[in-house]
């Protein structure tokens, strides 16, 4: 996308009617997909539209969903995390540790967040300050991260035994999973921050003309710490609620998620080359991949056929958008 | 409910291997007299042996469990250990190789292997044995000759353990071994999950009103997706009986499962492999039915003795079973449960009463 626009990143906020056009229609295009698989299902797999089953996808949802939200904010800038699958795992033994040592709920999970933002935006930091690659300080991240999960861990499971903390996981409010309550809070406050909020715009102005947004007066230091600290924090809540979910601390929670995040942004329209992607097609993403996953394990498909369909449709929807995106060209 | 065989095969070669170990305490005569072979073997004294511990990975409960089983044979006999290690994980195969051949150049009296793939490091196993090194592997098989003894669970056995112990679980909920089960993989085409699999399915053929409706992979996840593959057969079968799961990661996940969906432990019933201290909390509270137990702290332990006799050249047996015994809710506190959970705090061995 970069490439293609010229002016100053201003000219971001009133895109063409054709560009506007199209990305309602990738939106569109993704939501009646859900739309269609949910009503195939609904004739085919017994029990999709139970209460049970649309209480389980929207549990299952949720930490991804969280971790796809953060991706989206860092993949709108130009940049990637990689980190997020191992911030995940070592946020989430941490709370377990805490608990286990008799810290109080609130304080444990307040100091594991803060934890994980100060970690986040050390690697906005290193991106910024010291002009590193995204790609390359959170791989480094996601390894260094991981290696001290296990040690802490000391490679194996951390029970605790709290059940205020494992009882919010698996409780419902109103009828829905207290876990996707969270995703629902953080998606329309993360949709607001994006989308509604000067802020917001900035995070686009630099995944669009990074020089540009420099020289537009944009605190570009600042955005990359912000993007990189809200990705982390993130990742540091799903960590807490996967312990939650699961009732322990698991060393290898998280073990590649980075790239299940990842994917849902790219499936809602996030672009790799930044400056494109919105907090509702991530949504969408993470939905789509959630009932693709469940319908067909309830057809009894082998699992393995979910993820070649999620690996094919990936790749059908950028095709269409580099297809779009020549036709922009031209244009 | 311990497999006859196996706790005939323990109890057997516990006897040599506390023997060994109740002489070097105090000097007697019987560890000169294997300290003496072994220096006609080896051309070395006992305490001079020196050994890898290489397990499949650092990073489990089950192997550090495997690891404290080789270091207090080792620290009981004065050996010098060079190693215990592993790779970063259980599906890192060239890593593995990578430290197997690092052994080698360390030219070992013996190696104590747990081999990740079954295929993938036969060369390079071979290599050591040929090199003289004695080679005993523990838990996972190879698919070559070349070793000494290999210690190991029945895993077909624990399957139909797991199946006997689910329908009778069954049974005491309901009335009858009787309704619809499922199964859930961890990773199909892992040789010892496999064994497990179709050990269950031969076991649960001896309760004829059981029909098995169900089986899911959950792909070699370890944390989210067992849950959702589970949740989703239970949506699938909302009269299920009873789930087997194959490993710790899809038990566990069928614990939580369970507790999301609001299954009533009193009509459905779960069995599966290995422990963890949150699952032997939901045993002793009965939303999980039984577990089946292996012994790593013996094969650990084990196979440094083997070694040592392999080393002072003596033939050692090459099959060991190490046995299964499955821990239920009414035996949940009973020694050799007891022993099993927590072999690093009370070693009993795995024989006796149930």
């Amino acid at each position: 996308m970069s490439q293609l626009v010229t002016g100053a990143p201003a000219e971001r906020r009133a895109p063409g009617r054709f560009q506007l056009g199209w990305d309602v229609a990738l939106r569109l295009g993704l939501l009646s997909i859900v739309i269609i698989l949910a009503i195939v299902f609904t004739l085919t797999a017994p029990g999709f539209l139970s209460a049970q089953n649309l209480e389980n996808n929207e549990r299952q949802m949720a930490v991804i969903g969280i971790l796809a939200i953060g991706e989206t904010f860092v993949i709108i800038t130009a940049g990637i995390d990689l980190s997020v699958g191992s911030m995940l795992g070592f946020s989430g033994i941490l709370a377990a540790l805490a608990l286990g040592h008799g810290m109080p709920i609130p304080l444990a999970i307040v100091g594991v967040l803060v934890i994980a933002t100060l970690l986040g935006l050390f690697s906005g930091v290193l991106i910024d300050t010291a002009s590193l690659p995204p790609f390359i300080v959170t791989l480094g991240m996601l390894g260094i991260l991981r290696g001290f999960t296990q040690i802490f861990g000391n490679g194996q499971q951390i029970a605790f035994g709290n059940s205020p903390f494992t009882d919010f996981a698996a409780n419902n409010f109103l009828g829905i999973p207290q876990l996707f309550w969270v995703l629902v809070v953080i998606a329309l406050v993360a949709a607001y921050l994006l989308h509604c909020t000067r802020r917001g715009r900035h995070v686009f102005a630099i995944g669009s003309n990074l020089e540009g947004a420099r020289r537009a007066g944009i605190n570009v230091r600042a955005m990359t710490f912000l993007v990189y600290g809200v990705s982390a924090l993130l990742a540091g809540i799903a960590g807490v609620l996967l312990t939650a979910r699961q009732a322990q601390g698991d060393p290898n929670a998280g073990t590649g998620y980075e790239l299940d995040a990842i994917a849902a942004a790219v499936l809602g329209g996030a672009s790799l080359f930044g400056a494109r992607g919105s907090i509702l097609g991530t949504f969408l993403g993470v939905l789509l991949v959630q009932i693709l996953t469940n319908g067909l394990n309830l057809l009894n498909f082998d699992p393995q056929v979910a993820r070649i369909a999620e690996g094919a449709l990936l790749i059908l929807f950028v095709y269409i958008d580099h297809w779009r995106k020549r036709r922009l060209a031209t244009a | 409910m311990t497999d006859r065989n196996a706790t005939f095969n323990r109890a057997g070669f516990i006897g040599l291997g506390s023997a060994l170990a109740g002489t070097a305490a105090a000097g007697g005569s019987l560890l000169s007299t294997v300290a003496a072979a072994a220096a006609a073997g080896s051309g070395k004294s006992l305490t001079d042996l020196k050994f890898l511990f290489i397990v499949k990975t650092v990073n489990s409960d089950y192997w550090q469990t495997c690891i404290a089983g080789g270091k207090a044979a080792q620290a009981q006999l004065g050996l010098k250990a060079l190693q215990f290690t592993g790779a970063n994980s259980e599906a890192n195969i060239q890593g593995q190789i990578a430290l197997v051949e690092d052994a080698l150049a360390k030219k070992p009296d013996f190696l104590v292997l747990a081999p990740t793939s079954a295929n993938a490091l036969d060369a390079t196993i071979d290599k050591v044995y040929k090199a003289g090194i004695k080679t005993i592997l523990i838990d996972s098989g190879a698919n070559t000759e070349s070793f000494d003894a290999f210690l190991a669970t029945d895993n077909h056995a624990g399957g139909v353990l797991a199946a006997k112990t689910l329908a009778e679980a069954i049974k005491k909920k309901t009335g009858a071994a009787a309704g619809q089960v499922a199964y859930i993989t961890f990773l199909s085409g892992v040789g010892s999950l496999t064994l497990r699999d179709q050990g269950f399915l031969d076991g649960i053929k001896a309760y004829p009103q059981i029909t098995v409706v169900g089986h899911q992979d959950a792909g070699g996840d370890q944390s989210q997706k067992p849950i959702s593959v589970v949740a989703d057969l239970l949506t699938r079968f909302p009269k299920l009986a009873g789930v087997f799961a194959d490993n710790l990661y899809t038990l566990e996940g069928a614990a939580t499962a369970f507790r999301e969906n609001h299954a009533d432990p009193k009509k459905i019933s779960l069995v599966g492999f290995d422990p963890s201290t949150k699952l032997v909390a939901d045993l002793k509270a009965g939303s999980v039915d039984g577990i089946i137990l292996q012994d790593p702290y013996q094969m650990g332990f084990g196979g440094v003795m083997y070694g040592i006799v392999a080393a002072a050249g003596i033939n050692v047996p090459k099959f060991l079973n190490t046995g299964v015994t499955a821990a239920t809710p009414e035996n949940a506190d009973s020694a050799l449960t007891q022993a099993l959970l927590n072999p690093m705090q009370l070693r009993h061995f795995g024989f006796g009463t149930a």
